[in-house]
């Protein structure tokens, strides 16, 4: 391991724009993910990523890779799929998850086949697995639009989806004849489609909802409304970015893969020591501060 | 099946299994459309409905007192914000419903009959003028059927019109008028057999308006 010293690693460009570009999409993509959890839709929305992949390969193909084109491919293809497989998984009868999954694989491996019959602006392995420390200008501002959008989305459609989330026949009853919830389910995944395509340059199609996901996951230790999980989502992944990219250069290692293992790390930390409902709160081992007004639950 | 139920009225909505109490509560809360026929209420007045099984998401991270605050919706929608006198109709709520104490627990801390209490209490707040209620009185001990029922009267003593579906005929004893569904048809009547007084109705069906 070579000797790095702080300032050596402040001054790397490359690793600022990467740590500047994680930070937009921790807040960017991490709130959604609390809803993707609470919807039962991880696997869907994890899924949702590989859709991104031919589009990807194909405008890079076209374009000789610019970022830009990239990002309008992801975002056509993405969508494209994730509509069509809910529509055809409903005319075929398929249980949702087996649709989704059914568009998902061909998605993948059409994008593999777009990828292998192109020239040398192809580089499959970065649309995989992204090139978090090879971010250009137009890929950093798709991560600032993508946190803006997303915040002011979310703000505008919280409180219709939170309660289509908790209680949509309840929603659908008391807010008669309006398809309010319905539309704040699709404002949802549009943002959703958004961020994972910024998060994708950085990430690659494998993993660029992992970002979303993971963090949700442990924020559920650590709190008790869907506000304070948004937060503690948010600021799981920005830790996890922060770790993930320190690790990566001091070990030279693939930055997204690093990242994506720093934000498992902290979830299942979470799930192990934060103080509401987590193994330790619910054997009574009080690894938080007593006195806390978290209650927990002994089931 | 041609049904009118007076503005007012605090009906028990009795029958077999598979007779139809749901599917018309249902339709009476305009889930579900009507196969035929139709149904008619006063243009002024707003209906709550609660189903037999919670819809609540019960593992959610979510406090009983957002939950009894969702009930502020028809008021507030997406934008509105909730003003002091809201605030006071979630407490006042939630000390009907004997829920204070439990304000600030999780959801998923609640017994099935305190997650009743608690949709009771997002039913007081929605303050309605017509109340649908599904079974729910079903698996509950007879403290919290007693309390409830209370609740029950109070709306009705308030003037709101009530119906709600009872398989348990101790417990319909307590309800002025029956609405008996039989081999698709129904019979409204109060407890000594005489039709229900009132022109005033709260709510109407028409021509086989359920199937």
């Amino acid at each position: 391991m070579h000797d790095h010293g702080v300032q050596e690693l402040m001054a790397d460009a490359s690793l600022m724009r990467a740590l500047l570009a994680g930070l937009m999409l921790a807040i960017a993509t991490a709130p959604l993910g609390v809803f993707l959890i609470l919807r039962r839709m991880s696997l869907i929305g994890d899924a949702f990523g590989h859709a991104i992949l031919p589009g990807a390969a194909g405008a890079a193909l076209l374009s000789g890779g610019a970022t830009w084109a990239i990002s309008l491919g992801a975002a056509l293809t993405g969508t494209t799929v994730f509509i069509s497989a809910s529509y055809v998984g409903r005319i075929l009868r398929l249980p949702e998850d087996a649709g989704f999954a059914l568009f998902f694989m061909s998605a993948l491996a059409l994008g593999v086949l777009v990828s292998h019959s192109g020239g040398p602006d192809i580089h499959l392995e970065e649309l995989l697995f992204g090139n978090a420390m090879g971010l250009d200008a137009t890929a950093l501002a798709l991560c600032a639009i993508a946190m803006i959008v997303s915040v002011i989305g979310m703000r505008i459609i919280f409180r219709p989806l939170m309660m289509d989330t908790l209680d949509g026949p309840f929603l659908a009853n008391a807010g008669r004849g309006s398809s309010i919830g319905h539309i704040a389910q699709g404002v949802f995944f549009g943002l959703l489609a958004l961020t994972s395509v910024a998060a994708f340059h950085a990430l690659g199609a494998l993993m660029a909802v992992g970002m979303t996901i993971i963090p949700a996951i442990g924020a559920r230790y650590w709190a008790r409304t869907i506000p304070a999980m948004m937060v503690s989502a948010a600021v799981i992944a920005g830790i996890g970015v922060c770790i993930g990219l320190l690790v990566a250069a001091v070990g030279h290692l693939p930055a997204g893969a690093a990242i994506i293992l720093s934000l498992v790390v902290l979830a299942f930390g979470s799930a192990i020591f934060a103080p509401v409902g987590s193994v330790c709160s619910r054997h009574g081992l009080a690894f938080y501060k007593p006195g806390s007004k978290v209650a927990t639950s002994n089931t | 099946m041609n049904l009118c139920v007076p503005k007012g009225a605090l009906v028990a909505l009795l029958g077999p299994n598979g007779a139809g109490k749901s599917t018309l509560l249902r339709t009476l809360a305009g889930d579900i459309a009507p196969a035929t026929g139709s149904v008619s209420k006063h243009a002024s007045s707003s209906i709550a409905y609660l189903p037999q099984a919670p819809t609540v998401l019960r593992d959610a991270p979510i406090l009983v007192r957002d939950i009894v605050r969702m009930g502020l919706w028809a008021k507030l929608g997406t934008f509105g914000r909730p003003c002091r006198h809201d605030a006071a109709k979630v407490d006042a709520a939630l000390s009907l419903l004997g829920l204070s104490s439990l304000a600030d627990a999780s959801i998923s801390q609640l017994s099935g009959g305190q997650l009743q209490r608690a949709l009771f209490a997002r039913l007081a707040v929605q303050d309605c003028d017509v109340i649908l209620l599904d079974e729910p009185f079903a698996a509950l001990d007879e403290g919290s059927q007693g309390d409830l029922l209370n609740v029950v009267k109070a709306w009705h003593d308030q003037g709101k019109t009530i119906i709600a579906a009872v398989h348990d005929l101790k417990m319909a004893q307590h309800f002025p008028i029956w609405l008996r569904l039989r081999d698709g048809s129904a019979h409204l009547a109060n407890r000594v057999g005489l039709p229900p007084e009132g022109t005033d109705f709260g709510l109407r069906v028409v021509a086989g308006g359920i199937t």
